[in-house]
């Protein structure tokens, strides 16, 4: 039983590493997101075309793929080449400063949740803390 | 098997950092109303901490 255990939690993790590439972008919206991307890839001066599933870059021969979930308020950006994160980085960097010129247009969708799923676990943790 | 407090610890620990994670990703979004755009790496980090002693904890049971 205890390597079934084992062997569960080192596939979660194996399957987790692998969904969880490049960057994610909570509290946006589908909107901002699109825009803020655009005009990063536009001031970086990197030629881009829409593709289904991402952007892709002919001169990095690669492709941008980017996962939007807008009703949740959540956005993942990852390079199909591993080897091409710097330019990742590059990217992600500009969009920051880009997401945040326009305070107020944050989806609170995942605030709101994450504040509630903080502070539930906040008092289990209290609960088991103090073994109450 | 393990002593009542390390086990505690154990679970209390992952919840915590969670918690921690949760709380701040809340407040920060709700008090500037902008995005935050983070390595999805970290949130791998936060899981394989959470498994590792969670699961340290549970098969200990």
């Amino acid at each position: 039983m205890t390597v079934a255990q084992i062997a569960l939690f080192v596939i979660l993790i194996v399957v987790c590493w692998r969904t969880m590439q490049g960057y994610v972008v909570l509290g946006v919206t589908e909107g901002a997101f699109k825009q803020g991307l655009l005009a990063s890839l536009d001031e970086l001066g990197v030629a881009y075309k829409e593709s289904l599933g991402g952007l892709a870059l002919d001169e990095l021969g690669d492709v941008l793929q980017v996962s939007v979930q807008g009703w949740v308020g959540s956005a993942q950006l990852k390079m199909k080449t591993p080897a091409n994160r710097g330019d990742l980085e590059r990217v992600v960097a500009v969009l920051k400063q880009r997401l945040a010129e326009v305070p107020g247009r944050a989806s609170l969708f995942i605030p709101v949740m994450y504040g509630v799923m903080g502070l539930l676990l906040m008092a289990i943790g209290v609960y088991i803390a103090l073994d109450l | 098997m393990l002593s009542d407090a390390v086990f505690n610890a154990l679970l209390v620990l992952p919840i915590g950092l969670m918690s921690v994670a949760f709380l701040f990703v809340s407040i920060r979004g709700l008090v500037t109303r902008r995005p935050i755009a983070v390595a999805a790496r970290l949130f791998v980090w936060l899981f394989v901490v959470a498994v590792a002693s969670m699961s340290v904890a549970l098969i200990s049971l």
